[in-house]
């Protein structure tokens, strides 16, 4: 990498990695696997640098590689996650964020990768169905079925956490 | 749920990431610095492993251009029994081609009847081909020829060490990874 393409990914780096964070938050739901995969995904991107043409292929490329990276990382046996009841609260959390009913990341960590990411993808990043086909390299066929199928169980699981919260409250 | 709620859920979540680590940008350097000294260490490694295997080879072939015997260019099934070494070893067209690449070195031209290929085999997402040869003065010199792995014969060129090439002495190369 020369001097100017090193200045470059420097200046992307600082200007993308706040953006790309919340991507890898939403993308594991743990703001420690978030850092590295990040990390994970700027050092690759890095390599591929010099082939970047612009800034907008730039981040197209390593959301792709971010969701390429996470969903090799759920396969390898080692990685387990665990379901809990109540979300650990996080360093800048927001006072009232536990009193939004509907909390995303338990309800996201229900869903596989592939489909996760395509959630993410197209509700948080505001991607169109053929854009986050781009980026996954599947069809836009899929990424709708797979839309459709994400949010009909995360209507489910937010369904099942209401009636859970009412009768919790009518036992008190 | 509609999509409008999921979407605003989805933003008030993400903001529960924080903000990234202020030395981002050095981290990722020094990881990929950390990286790339990992392949050298490990190319190296290959390198010892492919010069414990060798100076017989040399050893041979120098007693081959002492008493002007001829070596037979595939070193497959040379006069000599000298193999060619590493997973290549058996491509009798890539030797072929391998043996006649341009080579000189700084004592001369290595005579053709006496270059043997010691060592072929892609390693470490590199070709890797070791060209061991007899000057006029009987000096036999080696050299390490390079490209990426799969690549013709023809994509091989030297690497910048031009070794002298010594009975009974490993002839090593240690070349960077992509890492």
């Amino acid at each position: 990498m020369s001097s100017d393409q090193d200045d470059a990914f420097h200046d992307f780096v600082v200007a993308g990695s706040a953006a790309l964070l919340r991507v890898a938050f939403l993308l594991t739901g743990d703001r420690g696997h978030a850092e590295d995969l990040l990390q994970t995904a700027l050092m690759k991107t890095s390599r591929r640098w010099t082939h970047l043409v612009d800034r907008e292929a730039s981040y197209a490329y390593i959301r792709r590689v971010m969701v390429n990276t996470q969903t090799s990382w759920l396969r390898r046996p080692r990685v387990v996650e665990s379901f809990v009841d109540v979300v650990p609260r996080l360093s800048g959390e927001p006072d009232d964020f536990h009193a939004i009913e509907g909390r995303t990341l338990p309800a996201l960590a229900q869903l596989p990768a592939g489909m996760r990411a395509v959630i993410v993808l197209r509700f948080y990043e505001d991607l169109s169905e053929a854009e986050t086909a781009r980026l996954l390299g599947c069809s836009a066929g899929t990424v709708k079925s797979q839309t459709s199928r994400g949010l009909a169980r995360l209507r489910v699981y937010f369904a099942d956490q209401r009636a859970s919260s009412t009768s919790h409250r009518e036992d008190l | 749920m509609d999509v409008d709620y999921l979407r605003e859920a989805l933003r008030q979540d993400a903001q529960l990431a924080g903000d990234p680590e202020p030395n981002l940008y050095e981290q990722v350097r020094r990881q990929k610095s950390d990286r790339r000294r990992l392949s050298a260490v490990a190319s190296g490694l290959a390198a010892l492993l492919v010069g414990i295997g060798v100076p017989i080879s040399l050893n041979a072939l120098q007693s081959s251009a002492e008493s002007g015997q001829v070596v037979n260019s595939s070193g497959i099934d040379g006069h000599l029994g000298l193999p060619t070494r590493g997973s290549l070893g058996n491509d009798r067209t890539f030797i072929e081609a391998v043996l006649q690449l341009p080579w000189d070195v700084a004592g001369g031209v290595p005579r053709p009847e006496t270059r043997h290929v010691a060592f072929a085999a892609d390693l470490f997402e590199q070709r890797w081909a070791l060209v061991a040869g007899a000057l006029e003065d009987d000096t036999v010199v080696g050299t390490w020829f390079f490209a990426w792995a799969g690549a013709e014969a023809k994509n091989l060129r030297p690497g910048a060490q031009q070794q002298v090439a010594l009975p009974d002495e490993p002839m090593t190369a240690v070349r960077g990874g992509n890492g």
